[in-house]
């Protein structure tokens, strides 16, 4: 066997571990965050289906996938069943260039749990971010109804403005850490010994804004509105062909991009040993679904800001703010000698 | 292995152009010229451009491309579903040149050595930092001022009248 | 009228805005909810036991030697059976009712000279639970159960004759008849959901 299908084989084995693991994780995350809102609001959440309601996401999809597909007249065929792929396939993308632990040897193989250790990893991070905006604007054009319009357009403006603020706010890390790879950033932070998000901490909060911003979360979730466009973009939607826009932008998004501020801002991998050999993977996963139950968490607590505010305050407090940070940043690392 | 995955990405871009060209519907255009976008920056990480591919990814096909859409879904329908047919006397001048000038850039390729994997570096994003803030700083800076005045000029252009 | 004007410096002010202390005591509200215990009733397995005053489907309290003084001045002049309605047919419920071709009711003259009512049908699909009628009744025949569970297959079950009326209430007496009239029998209860009400004076 050549060293090339031997690279490919395992590539395609990642990719089947993390697809297979993101898309699980991702389903269950709905079954949490019913059982999180219920609690919050004094309520139970599912509990009929299986033991605690766990088996609801079977049930939700067996649901979805035998309901009758409708496509509203008027609609763009192709460009509407072009959406949904234009929607995940970015979500998905995200998890390509997330490290989930240090290298390891097997079988005489370094072998990295990483699907693509580019050294552009957070430029892709930011360019998949974006890209989901054409899932947005695509669903809300081609199912021809002006909720649905208007969302999408909420939605792109709320990209457009974040995007630029996302990028400035990482940028203070990536002035310390001196690399734009993922695994890099992450060994950067294990060599110094501290977490970037104590250098950082402006730059995190901007970073979880982005976040919240980009994945559609509350308070930033103008293009959902369900009291005013009932659920904007994906309204003219049915059965599957509707679960998988909240499945992308609501979980899959939510989970890459808290893996993404692990990454950046909470050292990885990083921590004591307590597992053994699991216990980086161990420490990544903590981190990453105590962010995620924070985003559940804060969606469940504050109301949604105007659609007006959510640009306004992008372009007038945020940009400025991260501008002032990767100022600073950069002087204060060019003083030592950084 | 390498021609087939050129094979596939270039077969792909050039679909996609044709499709751009010659779709009526100015949506699906923008989409084939979206998909065009990708299988470019696709064809870059084939040659080892990380950058490259990068960029492209968020410059032409999320920051412009965007703006398109943007402006095509909001304008009225009936204005972008008219066809105004072939246009004859552009394709005249056109098609000339558009040898000519593909056959500048064969020749060019033919003779020059544009790629070479010998100079690729391992680093690249940090090489081509160094590179436009150090040797090229000055037309790197005339470019955002000329961006700058577009901006401001298109604001201006854009505002409603007090 | 003059109005004050209010900016976001006299309810949030700036240390309060950078450190988002707004935010955070939203969430430790969510967080403290997050940990108490739900009040959900799981209705189909779990069933709530309505307060004796609840407003259900309607009864007719039956002749049984337990009614009012004021009847007993009238029984002579009514054919009543024991066990069976005590009402007099004095239509005042129909009167009372906000929607009163919901009732039909009917009496006949019996040979004795007495009345005898054949006919008390009330439509529960138009009702709207109001208790007017049961505050009318002059014989304190006509109530109202706490059976809330009122779903059926037909628009014919739906509407309620006598015999039923009678059986509901019969059954609403066994079960609940001793319990004092109050909307919560025991004051620790109320306050468990509602919280304790202090009176002043």
């Amino acid at each position: 066997m050549s060293e090339f299908t031997l690279s490919l084989i395992i590539t395609l084995v990642k990719i089947a571990v993390v697809l297979g693991v993101a898309m699980g994780l991702g389903a269950y995350l709905t079954w949490f965050e019913r059982k999180l809102a219920g609690h919050i609001q004094a309520r139970l959440g599912p509990t009929v289906v299986g033991p605690f309601g766990l088996l609801q996401p079977l049930a939700d999809g067996i649901k979805l996938l035998t309901k009758e597909p409708i496509i509203p007249r008027g609609a763009d065929v192709p460009v509407y069943y072009l959406a949904i792929v234009l929607a995940l396939a970015p979500a998905i993308l995200l998890f390509s260039v997330i490290p989930f632990g240090p290298g390891f040897t097997l079988l005489g193989r370094e072998i990295k749990p990483i699907i693509a250790d580019v050294n552009i990893a957070l430029l892709v991070v930011f360019a998949m971010g974006s890209l989901a905006v054409y899932g947005t604007i695509f669903s809300g054009w081609a199912s021809n109804s002006k909720y649905a319009f208007i969302g999408s357009l909420r939605k792109a403006a709320v990209i457009i403005a974040y995007e630029v603020v996302l990028g400035f706010a990482v940028l203070g890390v990536v002035l310390l850490a001196g690399t734009l790879s993922t695994t890099g950033i992450v060994q950067a932070q294990i060599d110094k010994g501290v977490w970037f998000v104590f250098y950082q901490p402006v730059a995190f909060i901007l970073f979880l804004f982005c976040m919240l911003a980009e994945s559609g979360r509350v308070p930033f979730d103008i293009q959902e509105a369900e009291a005013e466009l009932v659920t904007g973009y994906n309204v003219e939607y049915g059965g599957m062909k509707f679960g998988i826009f909240p499945l992308a932008e609501w979980y899959l998004n939510v989970m890459a991009l808290s893996a993404i501020a692990v990454v950046l801002f909470f050292g990885g991998w990083s921590g004591p040993p307590i597992l053994g050999p699991l216990s980086p993977y161990f420490w990544f996963l903590a981190k990453m679904f105590g962010l995620v139950f924070f985003v559940i968490w804060l969606h469940w607590t504050l109301p949604r800001f105007q659609a007006k505010d959510v640009t306004e305050v992008a372009w007038k407090i945020m940009l400025p703010l991260a501008l002032v940070n990767i100022i600073f940043t950069a002087v204060v690392v060019y003083m030592r000698g950084g | 292995m390498d021609w087939l995955i050129f094979g596939v990405l270039s077969l792909w871009l050039l679909i996609s152009v044709g499709g751009a060209v010659l779709v009526k519907n100015p949506i699906h255009s923008i989409l084939f010229f979206l998909s065009a976008v990708l299988a470019t920056a696709g064809l870059f990480l084939a040659l080892g451009a990380e950058l490259l591919a990068g960029l492209q990814i968020i410059i032409y096909a999320v920051a412009i491309v965007v703006f398109y859409v943007l402006v095509i879904t909001t304008i009225p329908w009936e204005k972008v579903k008219r066809f105004e047919g072939v246009y004859k006397k552009e394709l005249i001048f056109g098609v000339p040149l558009l040898l000519l000038v593909f056959a500048m850039i064969a020749y060019g390729i033919y003779r020059g050595k544009l790629h070479d994997p010998a100079i690729m570096k391992a680093d690249s994003v940090r090489d081509l930092g160094k590179t436009l803030f150090t040797s090229y700083l000055f037309p790197f800076e005339v470019a955002s001022v000329i961006l700058l005045v577009a901006m401001i000029g298109a604001i201006l252009l854009g505002r409603k009248e007090e | 009228m003059a109005v004050k004007r209010l900016g976001r410096k006299d309810y949030l002010n700036i240390l309060e805005a950078i450190f988002f202390i707004d935010f955070l005591k939203g969430l430790s509200v969510t967080l403290r909810n997050l940990f108490r215990r739900p009040v959900t009733t799981e209705y189909p397995s779990e069933k709530l036991t309505p307060p004796k005053r609840f407003r259900g489907a309607h009864g007719h309290f039956v002749w049984d030697g337990t009614e009012p003084d004021s009847l007993k001045a009238i029984e002579k002049f009514m054919s009543y059976e024991k066990g069976k309605s005590r009402c007099v047919a004095c239509y005042m419920c129909q009167t009372a009712c906000p929607m009163p071709t919901l009732f039909r009711i009917e009496a006949v003259q019996m040979p004795d000279g007495s009345k005898k009512v054949t006919r008390f049908d009330m439509n529960l699909l138009n009702c709207l639970f109001c208790g007017l009628c049961v505050d009318a009744c002059p014989v304190g025949c006509l109530t109202m159960t706490d059976l809330y569970e009122l779903a059926g297959y037909s628009r014919r079950d739906e509407v309620l004759r006598m015999d039923r009326l009678e059986e509901f209430a019969i059954d609403f007496k066994k079960r609940r008849g001793d319990e004092p009239d109050r909307i919560w029998p025991v004051d620790g209860e109320r306050e468990k959901l509602w919280g304790r009400i202090e009176w002043t004076g």
